[in-house]
Order: structure tokens, then sequence, then C-alpha cells
């Protein structure tokens, strides 16, 4: 019999939602020892699913039929207090956001300790708490135990979340992409962490996530939702070396896999050169280096990969090109002009010259604008003349692949894919010499992700476009990029062309980088032009 | 904008403090046409209790139809309301948006500044700069402005400096706008929800910091004024307690009602209750 069983499970939206079901006929069962991965897209349903499991759904969601059997009863049935009897001690789940899925007030100790005396094992739980945390590979439990949240980085807390998820070691450990929000090196450590002591306690788990590398890298049989329903399952490497639904195919497709290709040398001028900036930020006696000595030149018409992780500095650097972060040192010179002495007044014709595409579309375009007067507003402020300036907003749209009409629409009104064409549209509306890209995917889906980069390679192409790319994601940087720069503490560790820093790395933070790619070995199958056509239209 | 009506109108007492304000309105609108005379003048034998000798409310040790002063002091509180809420808006928004915008040494002084107001206490405050100026319908509005801007400014200051920081902004900083054009176009629209609702609730103290004024005979001495009332009905309460209940009743249901709306707005204009309210 099946650990657990989830079957025809169909959940109702409240009246008024995009669809009727958050999730319809969804079935799946989970096995003792194994590592279920649920997949999919924001919207898919696969946390509703995992939330069902724990008697997590939120009020407004309700249950409309199918039942989920775990050891001889079916959850959906349980009497609330005996529901509680079974989460934390037979089924654990663990969070994405380890930033707050912590009380900030409590010592570690005491919140592990809480799961055992909840569930009524007070004696011995002091000694039981240095036990699991140093289950999960912390260093120095009982100073970890000591310390409040704060003290701990997302890492730590993540595995103080596993600790508390494992105390009373249950049958079913659910987690709800509880990497999503760390670091690569991280993530690998975790995902190694969650696949040990899954094999060594025999524990079930289903793990949600949207990223098919760390499929490849833990799953043993992957479920593929879509629209709530589960469109494909079964076992792991069936599904990722052979998928049969057009949109598992189209998600595959979607994943940047391209290996880094040699690209001709680029000695044409240089366009932009960074010559040892500094920028420290001083909080009373301690300061800290977000940006050490990066030395860095962009030539005319290339595509340089700013990388690193979260901390690293990469954003910073790129926010002081563009003055939005004073460079306490160094020389930034854009065509020979020394950016860093000029005055707000003096930056103006380099406003033009120097554009930028922010991060996150919900936050990067002003909700009370409508979408034309964002794309004008830059050449109007430049003396364009406000006619002209629509119009070419318009022809905007069309390069970026949007209707005419989203001219006279609020932000709002757009999903994220298409809020980021719009920001696209706004940084290009300056006929910019160089486009700095902040992290432009990362706060997409995978399938938004690939539309959104082929986007910037084809206008890279027309326009001629000189590109400085940050990105966390080392597999987007070696499809884009031209040549890779690497970031770790502040300091470029490594720089060169693609093609040779991925396959011969010269320095360890690099290596490690490089190994942790999740599924790194997993090279995803080529499909044949047609069926991915076709496939692109299941996703569309 | 239609979501946000819906979520208001949705909220039962708002939609109470509306009326209620509404009816304030009218009164103050048809006072002369209702009482076509003036209220300071006799109208029949002195402390006559409401319903006798035609007085709907009563009339006053002098005769005065308490009703009349009624309807000629709601202007006096709605003006002096609106108007110096008007101007602490524009002193607190301005130096706020200042302040937020600039950040550093700019932020740290003109918040000392404005802790500065904060910390000599409203009421005191305002009798001084009343009793400087003579008591007038522009040195009250004056007076009451001056003492009520400063929260206007914290609440401006904490919404510019978290804009300030969000991508949108940076946005235009990186298109080169101008920096009237980015506080003014691309920051204020997206800071007034709060300093709207702060406004509503604002109105209602002024009306009541008024009322406090005229009690103490700080009044402009050429209006009838709801405080006044109270304020010259107080020593004969046991004898006619209409001379200051029903002045009392007016100040309270305008107040009550202003804060019911003020109540209202914060609910709708919060996208995060208004969500809630919207799921259940």
């Amino acid at each position: 019999m099946s650990l657990l069983a989830v079957r025809d499970l169909t959940i109702a939206l409240p009246i008024g939602g995009d669809r009727k079901h958050a999730i319809s006929g969804v079935s799946f069962t989970l096995e003792r020892g194994e590592i279920l991965c649920v997949v999919g897209e924001s919207g898919s349903g696969k946390s509703v699913s995992a939330a069902a499991v724990m008697g997590l759904l939120p009020p407004a969601l309700k249950v409309q039929s199918g039942s989920i059997d775990f050891a001889g009863q079916d959850l959906l049935r349980l009497a609330s207090a005996d529901m509680r009897a079974l989460r934390g001690s037979r089924l654990g789940m663990i969070f994405q956001e380890p930033m707050t899925a912590l009380n900030p007030l409590m010592r570690v100790e005491d919140q592990v300790a809480e799961v055992l005396e909840v569930h009524g094992q007070r004696a011995g739980a002091r000694a039981r708490v240095l036990e699991l945390l140093q289950a999960v590979n912390l260093p120095d439990p009982p100073a970890i135990a000591r310390a409040y949240p704060h003290r701990l980085s997302g890492g730590q807390r993540q595995r103080v979340m596993i600790a508390i998820a494992l105390a009373l070691e249950p049958e079913i450990l659910i987690a709800d992409e509880p990497t999503t929000a760390l670091d690569v090196t991280t993530q690998m450590q975790i995902l190694c962490l969650i696949r040990d002591i899954q094999k060594r306690r025999g524990t079930g788990v289903l793990f949600i996530t949207h990223d098919f590398g760390v499929v490849a890298e833990i799953a043993d049989r992957v479920a593929v939702m879509q629209h709530g329903r589960i469109v494909e399952q079964g076992d792991a490497r069936t599904v990722l070396n052979r998928p049969q639904h057009a949109y598992t195919r189209a998600l595959i497709a979607a994943v940047p896999h391209r290996a880094a290709a040699a690209r001709p040398q680029n000695d044409r001028r240089k366009l932009l050169e960074l010559v040892g900036v500094d920028k420290v930020y001083a909080r009373g006696r301690a300061a800290f280096k977000a940006v050490d000595n990066a030395n860095l030149v962009i030539r005319q018409g290339e595509t340089l990969g700013l990388v690193g992780e979260s901390g690293s500095g990469k954003s910073t650097l790129a926010r002081c090109v563009v003055n939005l972060v004073k460079p306490d040192g160094g020389a930034i010179r854009f065509d020979d002009t020394d950016l860093r002495h000029l005055s707000r007044r003096g930056w103006t014709p380099f406003r033009r010259r120097i554009q930028m595409v922010f991060q996150d579309p919900f936050a990067s375009l002003n909700p009370r604008r409508r979408v034309g007067d964002i794309i004008a507003d830059g050449p109007i402020g430049h003396g364009v003349p406000r006619p002209q300036a629509l119009k070419e907003a318009r022809d905007l749209l069309r390069l970026v692949q949007l209707d005419e009409n989203a001219l006279q629409r609020f932000p709002h009104e757009f999903s994220g894919g298409q809020r980021q064409r719009i920001g696209i549209a706004r940084a290009l509306a300056m006929r910019p010499d160089l486009l700095i890209a902040d992290e432009p995917v990362s706060a997409l889906d995978v399938s938004v992700q690939a539309q959104i980069l082929a986007l910037l390679e084809d206008l890279r192409a027309r326009l001629g476009l000189t590109m400085l790319f940050i990105t966390h994601d080392l597999r987007v940087a070696a499809q884009i990029c031209d040549r890779v720069a690497v970031m770790q503490r502040g300091v470029v560790v490594e720089q060169g062309p693609t093609a040779e820093v991925f396959v011969r790395p010269q320095h360890a933070y690099t290596k490690m980088l490089l190994d942790s790619i999740p599924g790194r070995d997993w090279v995803p199958p080529r499909f044949d032009a047609v069926s991915v056509a076709a496939s692109s239209m299941a996703i569309a | 904008m239609k979501g946000f009506l819906r979520a208001f109108f949705r909220n039962r007492g708002a939609l109470a403090g509306l009326v209620i304000l509404a009816l304030a309105f009218l009164l103050a609108l048809s006072a002369p046409l209702l009482f076509p005379f003036s209220p300071w003048d006799m109208q029949g034998a002195p402390f006559m209790s409401p319903g006798e000798m035609g007085f709907l409310l009563g009339s006053d040790s002098l005769g005065r139809d308490v009703a009349a002063g009624i309807a000629y002091g709601a202007p006096v509180s709605l003006i002096i309301g609106a108007v110096s809420t008007a101007v602490a808006l524009v002193i607190g928004v301005s130096l706020g948006a200042f302040a937020g915008y600039a950040g550093g040494a700019v932020d740290d002084a003109m918040m000392r500044f404005t802790e500065f107001f904060q910390t000599i206490p409203s009421f005191v405050l305002a009798i001084v700069l009343v009793a400087i100026f003579k008591p007038s319908l522009a040195s009250i509005v004056i007076a009451i402005a001056v003492v009520s801007w400063p929260p206007v400014a914290r609440v401006a200051r904490a919404e510019f400096l978290s804009l300030r920081n969000r991508e949108f902004v940076q946005a235009a900083e990186v298109l080169g706008r101008s920096r009237l054009v980015i506080i003014f176009r691309e920051i204020l629209p997206n800071a007034l929800s709060p300093i709207i609702v702060l406004a509503s609730l604002m109105v209602a103290s002024a009306i009541l910091l008024e009322s406090a004024l005229s009690f103490l005979g700080l009044g402009d001495p050429n209006r009838m004024s709801w405080g006044f009332m109270i304020g010259a009905g107080r020593s004969v309460i046991r004898m006619a307690w209409w001379m200051s209940v029903f002045p009392g009743l007016a100040i309270f249901l305008t107040v009550l009602a202003l804060n019911l709306v003020g109540e209202g707005l914060n609910d709708a204009l919060n996208p995060r209750i208004a969500h809630r309210r919207a799921a259940t």
C-alpha cells in the first residue's frame, strides 16, 4: 500500500477567480523512501496540492471532491484535533521563505523543542535538539541552539526549519520550494541534506518546485502540473528525457541549456571601462565593502555577464554605472568620459545612452501611469515632442511583441512577462548604446523566461546593443553572454570568454558555482523544431 | 477606482458617515433660507425650552434661536476644518516629500524641525497663536494648520522614503527625469492613499480644535460657532440644558461622521484589508 495516496482531488477557487478550480482531478501516490517532485509554473496549483495534504488550505479554498489517504485514514475527513496530532509528528513541512518562517523572538533551541513538547515529548527535549541540529549539518550546534534567528544566514535558517520538520521523524516530508529563496551553493547543500536524510530514514518526500534542474538533481518520480491538472507523471528519468505531453516538452525546451559556445573575438572599441571601482557601506563603526576594486571592460556590441550570488555586489556595481549608487573610488569611463565626476546636469546626455532593465516587473512600472506614458516619458523628458514620442512608443510595443492598444492600459492589466517587455520598451525608447539588464528574468516562470531571453537576443542583434547582463543563474549566463565576470563578496574573482570560464574555471569559487548548478549532469533532450513549435502553442 | 468605490460603499459605517456629512453640508448651505435672520438677533423670550414659542431647539439667555445658531455655526466649522486641513496638507506634504526624497542630513534636519512642533502641546500653541493674532477666521485657520501639519509630514516622509527606492522611481532616475517630475509625477500619486485617510481625520480634529478655541472665547467674534454656543450655555446648563447639548450633539455627529469616513477610506485604500474583504 502507498504511504500517501491522493485520489481525484478537486479544490474550488472562490467565485471571480481566473478559473473555476485551483486543482481538479489530481491523483498521485507517494511511496516510502521516495522523492516525488511536483513541477509546474506559478499558478499551476502545486502549492495548493501540498497545502491540502497538510490540511493548511486557506479558508477561501474548499475541497469539492476526492480523498487523501494516509495510514488508513482520509485526511480530508479528519477532525481538526486529530489533524493537529498528525501535523508535525507524522507529516512534516518545510516552507519556501526561511527568512520569515522562524519566530524572531525565540531562540533556535526553543523553537525546535516546541514541536517536541507540543507532541508530548518533554523529557530529554534539550539533548534531542542538539542531536537534530547536528543531523542537519549545522556547525557548532550548542552555539546555534542559543542563537536568535537573525544571527543565522538563510541557508542555516532553512536547516533549522528542516530540523524542526524532522524532529519527530515524520513518515512524510512536504517541501514547498524549499530552496527557491537560496543561493545556488546553499541550494545544493540543502538538496543534498534532504536527499541524505530521506535515504537514511526512508521518509517519503513530496517536493514542490518550478525548477527542472532541481528535479533532475533529486527526484525519483515527477508529476507535472499545468492549470490545476497533472498532465504527466512517471519515473524521473523517463519524464526528463522522453517527455510525452506537449506542455512538459515545452517546459523542458524552455530550460536554458545551450552549452556556452565559443564566440568570435571582439576587438572593437571599449564602450565602458570600470577601473578600480569601490563602494563601501558604513554603518556606525562597521564598514561593508559592497564592491571592492572592480575592473571590467565592455566592448561595443558584446554582452558581458556579471554572475554571482546574492550579496556579491553585482547589482551594486551595475547601479554604480548608472549613478543610482555613488561609488567611493575608481573611475567609470564611458566613451572616454569619466561618469563618476559628472553633475546631475552633466549626466543628462548619458542618460540617453545608458539604460537599464530592472529585476522585478511588478515594482519597476509606476502603477498609476498608462503604459504609453511610461514608455514615452524618457524621450519627452529629453525634448522629443509628445506625439512623436507616442508614435515611437507604439512601434516599440510592436518591437517587443505587444499589442498596440497596450498604450492606453495600466501596468496591472499585464502579466509578469508582458510587464518585463514594457520595461524593455521603456529602456529602448531612449535608443541606448549600453543596456544594463539587472536580473531581468529571475522573477519570471521558465517558459516566459525563455521568451524574454529570446527577445533580448533578437533585439541585441537587430539594434547592435551592448549589454551588461546581471544574473545569478549560470545557465542563463551561458546562453546569452559573450564574456562573463564572476563576483564574490564584492570582488571580481574571474572574467573571460563564457565558454572558457565554464569549461576551464580558474578560481575555486567559480568551480564551486558551476558544481552547484542543480541537475548539471542532465542534458535536456533536443526536440525537433516541429514538436517544440507545437509545444510553445500549448503554453500560449 | 471602481474597486475602491465598491469597497468603500460596502462599509456601512462609512456610508452612514457620508450621509451625516452630506446633511451637515446641506444645513450649512441652507442656513439663510431656513432662518432668514441673524443668529445674533433676539427672536423671542429667553430660556424657552425646545418646542416652546416656535423655537425648535429652544432659545438662549438672550432669546436667540439655538437651531439658527447651529445652522449658522455649521459653515464656520466645516470651512475651518477643510481650509486648515488643506493648509496643513500643503505644508506637511511638501516638507515630508522633500525630507523623504532627499534623505540623509536634510531628512534629519527637517525631522528635528518637525519634532520641535510636535513637542509643544498643540492646543496650547494654538491658543497662543490665536491670542497673538487676534481671533478671526483667518488666524484660527492658520493656528490650527500650524499645529496639525507634523503628522502629515511624518506620513509623507515615510511613504517617500520607501517609494524612493522602488524600481519604477529608479527607472525614472535612469531616464534622466528632473527631481520635481520624479517627486510629483512618479512618487506623490503613489503616496496619496495614507495621506487622504489622515486628512479626513484631520478635518475632524480641526473642527474639535476650533470648537475648543471658541468655547474659551477665542473664536471669531463675528460668527456664530458651535464651540461658542456651548461656552455661552455652560453657566446655565442646569436651567437650560438645550443650550449646550444641541451644539454639542452637532459637533459629536460631525466628528463621528468624519471618523467613520476616514475609517472607510482606510479600509478601501489599504490594499491588504481591501483584499481580505473581497475574499470573504
